[in-house]
């Protein structure tokens, strides 16, 4: 069986070779381990990689297989874990110093069901400390590097597991987003990203930067994989409160019915301005296929979404620094040496095994959350959060789905952004709305710059109905000549 | 509401983080810019408006049944305390 | 001097006879070892969340029945976030502004002692109206 570059590899046609006895998990496992070791340094995907582990998970699955189990279409797969996904044994230290060593005592939610179904784990991948970031420059440990172009960031938080899956380290992967960083790590690097509706994926395990705003979700390089992915993981789950019965599996072939008769509306006065031509172009090229389709396109308004970066900036942090509150140096994680009492001990712990960005948002947050501030900002930011979540109601009850760019601009230069926290911020005007609404968006693949970087797309759509997300996407991703090109420092890799 | 060093001092203490002296002037100027952007959640009105602080309230809040299951994640945990005595977690004197 | 009343306020925490911890399938059993009923969820481990106990939410309807206050059918649980060692996550689960219960009161008899001079007779004090929210208790 030959392999060009790994092209047609996905997580769906892994499935079918290993279920069918075509190949068995190992062989999978190995071709995945040997491009991982060609490029994984140089792109920095991972911060804990083990190719012991990873082939003797994959003996286990053809072991399981051997016995006649009847396994899931995951069966095989080589997936890989943002590191603020806890699996027990092995390092989970969120990109930070200050759980540098931590080997959670159990594994998340998602983790248990993607090793029941027979995934196989390639590592845990690198992120922005605490998820908390647009670019994985945030790592306490290394940035991650752009698999199309060395030189650029591939986003944050998730730059690792959108990166990694891009390059062909691995087939399929999850990361979390809060306020885009499954989205838009996704689209820098080409690939497909999805948030979930928010309490549709178990959070269990996923780390907590933001709790009313966090969600696992899962990177691909198709929607057909996504779609998979997320059948793995999705559903309520009774040690996370906010998960809903709801959030029910995807039929895959219902990814394939097209978009005819479909409504899309595109937030005219969201992207009016701030945004990269060659994204615009892209935006219009997605529209006019789908038209032709059969989908019609509308033009929406979404008032408030203009305040969103402003509103996240108020409930994130402050909700992070209560989540980050239980990093002391007590129980597990780093402690400063020689303190002289608790509180010492806690502030040099806090003060060097945290980050910059990190304990800025700790500060920003925290002053929201003080008697005297909190009703103006905490408490305000909460009530324009109504207001948002509304402007998609009303609009998602007049289209099936809001189409916009997932990012204004394609991937930014490392250490280009990292002088001024506000224009990092800034990047995410197109992801946060979706993030404050709950509802579920999708970054799919959408062209490339005239310089080959990957320009991303986005839906957002009612709630639980990622099944139409896909099909919008799936729609597109047939007719685009783009899909599954593989970047240069994957290519060539042979079987 | 501006914030200068003072405020960032009582800030950090009440968040138990300790700030490097020379990268105080930068936190302070860099809160400034964020606080002086989301200022402009000050002009909308939100009279009469509910609070999102969770999306998807109004459901009935699932309960746990009030039944002991044994965990054995004990020995891993104690076993990456910084500082451990036994069966506790030992930290600097309190007082 | 008898133009000034005593009031004395009483913080009564009493924990509740349920079997697992408010927050998490623990045992609440007295006298077992330090840190053996411990879990992901109560030790504050990064990735745990809490699920809330269904007794010890009736027993603080119970309560809030048993002195005569008011049943919210819609609470609030907040976080009070503090340092301390055997604070793991750093915050109490609480209930600040919208608890389960409120109002309420409990009649408490006491006699004059010897009977004699300097009291004007009523012998029993009610508490009702003050502000009573039997708070749930701590994991």
């Amino acid at each position: 069986m030959t392999h060009e570059a790994g092209r047609e590899e996905t997580a769906e046609s892994i499935g079918h070779s290993v279920g069918s006895g075509a190949e068995s998990a190992l062989e999978v496992a190995r071709r995945f381990v040997e491009r991982a070791e060609r490029t994984a340094s140089r792109l920095g995907t991972y911060l804990h990689r083990d190719p012991e582990v990873t082939l003797a998970m994959a003996r286990e699955v053809d072991a399981r297989i051997a016995k006649g189990e009847k396994l899931s279409p995951l069966a095989g797969v080589p997936v890989a874990l943002k590191d603020n996904l806890c699996t027990h044994g092995i390092p989970t230290t969120c990109g930070s110093r200050i759980l540098e060593g931590y080997r959670p005592p159990y594994d998340a939610h998602v983790v248990e069901r993607l090793r029941k179904a027979g995934a196989v784990i390639t590592g845990k991948t690198n992120c922005d400390e605490f998820a908390m970031g647009s670019s994985t420059e945030n790592s306490a440990y290394f940035p991650t590097r752009n698999p199309w172009d060395p030189e650029r960031v591939p986003g944050g938080s998730s730059g690792g597991s959108a990166a990694t899956v891009a390059a062909l380290e691995a087939a399929i992967s999850l990361g979390s987003d809060t306020g885009g960083s499954v989205r838009q790590p996704a689209a820098f690097c080409g690939v497909f990203g999805l948030k979930p509706t928010y309490g549709a994926v178990s959070r269990y395990g996923l780390v907590a930067f933001a709790s009313s705003l966090d969600q696992i979700g899962p990177i691909a390089r198709t929607a057909r994989d996504v779609a998979l992915l997320y059948n793995a993981i999705c559903g309520r789950d009774v040690r996370d409160m906010t998960s809903r019965a709801e959030a029910k599996p995807i039929a895959v072939e219902d990814v394939e019915r097209g978009v005819k008769g479909m409504k899309l509306g595109i937030p005219r006065d969201l992207i009016a301005e701030g945004v990269d031509p060659e994204v615009l172009a892209s935006l219009e090229r997605v529209a006019k296929t789908l038209a032709e389709e059969g989908a019609t396109i509308l033009d929406v308004t979404l008032p408030h979404a203009r305040y969103s970066i402003a509103t996240y900036y108020l409930i994130a942090p402050a909700e992070a620094s209560s989540n980050l509150a239980r990093y002391d140096g007590v129980r597990y994680g780093f402690r400063a040496k020689g303190a002289s009492d608790l509180q010492q001990m806690y502030a040099v712990t806090r003060g060097k095994g945290f980050g910059r960005e990190v304990r800025r948002r700790i500060l920003l947050g925290t002053y929201a959350l003080s008697a005297g501030y909190y009703d103006a900002y905490y408490l305000r930011a909460m009530k324009v959060r109504t207001l948002i979540r509304k402007d998609f109601t009303d609009t998602l009850a007049r289209a099936d789905a809001v189409l916009l760019p997932t990012t204004p601009t394609p991937p930014f230069k490392l250490g280009e952004k990292l002088d001024d926290p506000l224009a990092m911020y800034l990047n995410d005007i197109f992801s946060i709305p979706a993030s404050l609404a709950g509802a579920p968006a999708l970054s799919f693949p959408a062209g490339m710059t005239r310089s080959s970087l990957p320009i991303g797309m986005q839906l957002v759509g009612r709630p639980f109905d990622e099944g139409t997300l896909l099909r919008v996407a799936r729609t597109w991703e047939r007719r685009n000549t783009d899909a599954l090109r593989v970047p240069p420092i994957a290519a060539g890799a042979r079987a | 509401m501006p914030i200068d060093a003072k405020v960032v001092h009582q800030v950090a203490a009440l968040s138990r983080l300790e700030l490097d002296p020379a990268e105080e002037g930068r936190f302070v100027k860099e809160l400034q810019s964020i606080l002086a952007y989301v200022e402009q959640l000050q002009a909308l009105d939100v009279s009469g408006i509910e609070p999102t602080s969770q999306v998807g309230s109004g459901v009935k809040t699932p309960l746990r049944e009030d039944r002991v299951v044994p965990c054995d994640v004990r020995e891993e945990a104690l076993a990456q305390a910084p500082d451990r005595d036994g069966d506790y977690f030992r930290v600097p004197r309190v007082v | 001097m008898t133009d000034y009343e005593t009031v004395v306020g009483l913080e009564v925490h009493a924990q509740l006879k349920t079997e697992s911890k408010i927050f998490c399938s623990c045992s609440t059993k007295f006298g077992a070892r330090p840190n053996s009923q411990v879990c992901p969820v109560c030790l504050g481990l990064p990735g745990a969340l809490p699920v809330l106990n269904e007794r010890a939410v009736q027993f603080a309807v119970m309560t809030g029945l048993a002195v005569g206050g008011e049943i919210a059918e819609r609470s609030v649980f907040a976080r009070k976030n503090y340092f301390y060692p055997d604070l793991p996550k750093g915050y109490q689960i609480s209930q600040y502004d919208r608890p389960l219960c409120a109002g309420g009161g409990v009649d408490v008899h006491a006699e004059a002692p010897g009977g004699g001079s300097g009291w004007s007779g009523s012998s029993s004090r009610r508490t009702r109206g003050s502000r009573f929210t039997p708070k749930v208790a701590r994991a």
